[in-house]
């Protein structure tokens, strides 16, 4: 009955709507294929296709440049679910990338598994410990909860160095590059691989968070966000919906630091650095916190600005430690320009320019 | 014989449809914000809970849905007595509650906000949730539809899609009035719902009140004595966390310790 004029109400907060989470823009295809799972897996499959094909047309590098956004973007999309869905805070996701990426290292180096059984053990490990420490962080609030995490990027890449006949010191770990099967042809090349890989394992997370987000559970990691004490009059357990967000977070960064892993052929302590963490939270900032579409230009904003400081020192002749600060200053920027004028991230940015070229709803954009 | 045990059964069926304070102390360091406080509310009745600020009255609804523990005294829902007692269990106990102020959540349309309050009936576990197809789906759609026809029901249908803060402060009560609702509980307590309201909008809720009333048992705490006195059945006077009072409203209105109490207190507006 109300169900038609409710699309229609829906159409019209379209604009609104579409800067969430919740993928309200895709309703004409929701109408189509009412499964999420069977809708989302035809945008998978669609998605993955094109990139193959698109691939095959980049130089080796750019393919490279791309495989090394991949990610940054699980990270950034963990810290999504974790700060935009569930409003916990973490300094630490660096570290949950390590543990990831050493996961991902050792059971290279000591078993013959596939990659793909490999890279879901390492999400699934580092999941786990994100469970453990999960139970810390829900005892904890804001600035507490800041330190702990904090505390965590400080100690990991600590470890690997301390025990290094395990994780290999200060050098840290080599693997083997995977190699693509014989069946891609002989022009296919590894970066191109790594940026296929990249895309699949993208395309699965996102698809597995959006359905998160879309249930039960994922409406209830909101109420915990907004209201506690309305989220428990409700039957919701804070304490639980905080450590199962914080562990889901912890597995999207761990696969992450897997591909990472991956991507760099080399995990050590000094990929891991506190500032790894920092980046990924301005990294989400920039982007857009709240979105998955945000995860993407938070990374690429991570990997493309430096190499853009980098070509852009060479062309002026400035020297090396010129490259580095600048990329810094840019991304700070950056960063200061979209808190205070675009709290939407880039994502938002993008949403309302789209929202005034179509006209529709001009107002709700530009009232943000 | 026979008769004797009609009595009886009558008699437990009677206890076994109240929630039950008895004797309940709260001290918060010195301060005792309850003392002693009993109270028996019943079902499809209107039961006022009403005091000067600082009385008690929140405290009480607290010690209810399990927020804070009472120092001594026992609680007892529908006969059973409740001995570990948390906010999360409530409404499986079918008691729902609405807070001082608004409690919705800001950044969740209005949609969302009533399909939370359906949340304690679903059954799709963590992981569950990631997967897109089957028992989680079909779930939400049941939620959806369920806090849809709550939605309609209270004339809020316009505002699904919304974000409460866009909303005129006599909606988002409603929304929250939705949001306990939705469950279709035995009890609703409800704290200052008609604060921040016009007259107008005022005896709607009475209306509305005295219409839930014939499901369910309300406790209601509010300041407006022309509400309390319209649609309650017993009201219960709390004064520095003690119950000075109780009765019908008439008997309540003439009471002279009730009268001192609020003395210097207008009584009518908040
Ligand atoms: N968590 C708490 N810690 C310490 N003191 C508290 C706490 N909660 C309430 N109090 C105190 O207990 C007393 C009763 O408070 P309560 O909120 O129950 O009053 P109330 O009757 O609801 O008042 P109002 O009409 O203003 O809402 C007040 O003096 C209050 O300051
Ligand atoms: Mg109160």
């Amino acid at each position: 009955m109300g169900v038609e004029e409710i699309d229609l109400k829906a159409e019209e907060t379209k604009v609104k709507k579409e800067t969430l989470i919740e993928g309200g823009s895709k309703l004409s295809l929701k109408r189509l294929i009412p499964v999420p799972i069977l809708r989302n897996l035809l945008l998978a499959i669609v998605a993955v296709v094109i990139f193959f094909f698109l691939s095959g047309h980049l130089s080796a590098y750019r393919n490279y440049q791309l495989s090394q956004v991949g990610p940054y973007v699980l990270a950034i999309l963990g810290l999504s679910v974790l700060i935009g869905q569930n409003g916990q805070i973490s300094i630490g996701h660096g570290a949950l990338m390590a543990i990831g990426a050493w996961s991902l290292a050792l059971l290279q180096i000591h078993t013959k598994l596939p990659l793909g059984v490999i890279l879901l053990l390492a999400t699934l490990i580092t999941t786990a410990i994100g469970g453990v420490l999960g139970l810390v962080a829900a005892r904890l609030r804001g600035p507490y909860l800041a330190g702990a995490t904090l505390a965590l990027a400080l100690g990991v890449p600590d470890i690997a160095t301390r025990y290094r006949s395990l994780f290999g010191g200060y050098q840290g770990l080599q693997i083997n590059p995977p190699s693509p099967p014989a069946f891609l042809g002989a022009n296919f090349t590894p970066q191109q691989y790594l940026a296929v890989i990249d895309v699949i394992v993208i395309v699965i997370a996102f698809i597995f968070v959006a359905n998160l987000v879309n249930s039960r559970i994922g409406r209830d990691m909101r109420a915990v966000r907004d209201d506690e004490i309305a989220a428990r009059l409700a039957g919701i357990s804070v304490q639980r919906t905080q450590v199962f967000t914080f562990a889901i977070s912890s597995g999207l960064a761990g696969l992450g630091g897997g591909l990472l892993a991956l991507v760099a052929s080399n995990v050590s302590p000094g990929a891991f650095s506190v500032t790894l963490s920092i980046s990924l939270l301005s990294g989400l900032v920039i982007g857009g916190i709240g979105t998955m579409a945000g995860a993407l230009w938070g990374a690429a904003v991570m990997v493309y600005v430096p190499q853009w400081a980098t070509t852009l020192t060479e062309k002026f002749n400035m020297n090396q430690g010129i490259a580095a600060n600048i990329a810094l200053a840019i991304y700070g920027i950056l960063l200061i320009v979209i808190v205070l004028a675009a709290p939407g991230g880039i994502q938002g940015i993008l949403m309302r320019l789209k929202g005034l070229i179509s006209g529709r709803g001009r107002q709700r954009a530009t009232k943000g | 014989m026979g008769c004797n045990l009609l009595v009886h059964v009558a008699l437990f069926a009677m206890e076994n449809s109240s929630l039950q304070v008895e004797e309940i102390t709260v001290r918060f360091g010195g301060l005792v914000a309850l003392d002693r406080v009993s109270a028996t509310f019943k079902e499809r009745e209107v039961h006022g809970v009403i005091g000067p600020n600082g009385a008690g009255k929140t405290t009480l609804f607290n010690v209810v849905s399990g927020f804070v523990k009472a120092d001594s005294g026992k609680l007892a829902f529908f006969g059973e007595e409740v001995t570990s007692h948390r906010p999360e269990k409530l409404s499986k106990y079918g008691v729902a509650r609405t807070l001082q102020g608004l409690g919705l959540f800001a950044r969740m349309s209005v949609l969302e906000n009533v399909m939370i309050g359906l949340t304690s009936t679903g059954k799709t576990k963590g992981f569950a949730g990631m997967l897109g197809f089957g028992r989680p789906v079909k779930e939400e759609r049941i939620f959806r539809e369920h806090a849809l026809s709550k939605l309609n029901e209270l004339s809020l249908g316009q505002y699904v899609d919304r974000m409460p803060p866009s909303l005129p402060y006599a909606i988002q009560k409603k929304v929250a009035l939705a949001r306990a609702l939705v469950l279709e509980p035995r009890f609703l307590m409800l704290d200052e719902p008609a604060s921040g309201l016009s007259n107008d909008e005022m005896d709607e809720l009475g209306d509305l009140i005295l219409k839930l009333s014939e499901k369910m048992g309300i406790v209601l705490v509010e300041h407006h004595m022309d509400l309390v006195m319209r649609v309650c059945n017993v009201i219960t006077v709390l004064d520095f966390g003690r119950v000075i009072a109780e009765g019908t409203p008439d008997e309540i209105r003439s009471n002279p310790q009730v009268t001192e109490a609020y003395l210097g207190e207008e009584v009518n507006t908040n």
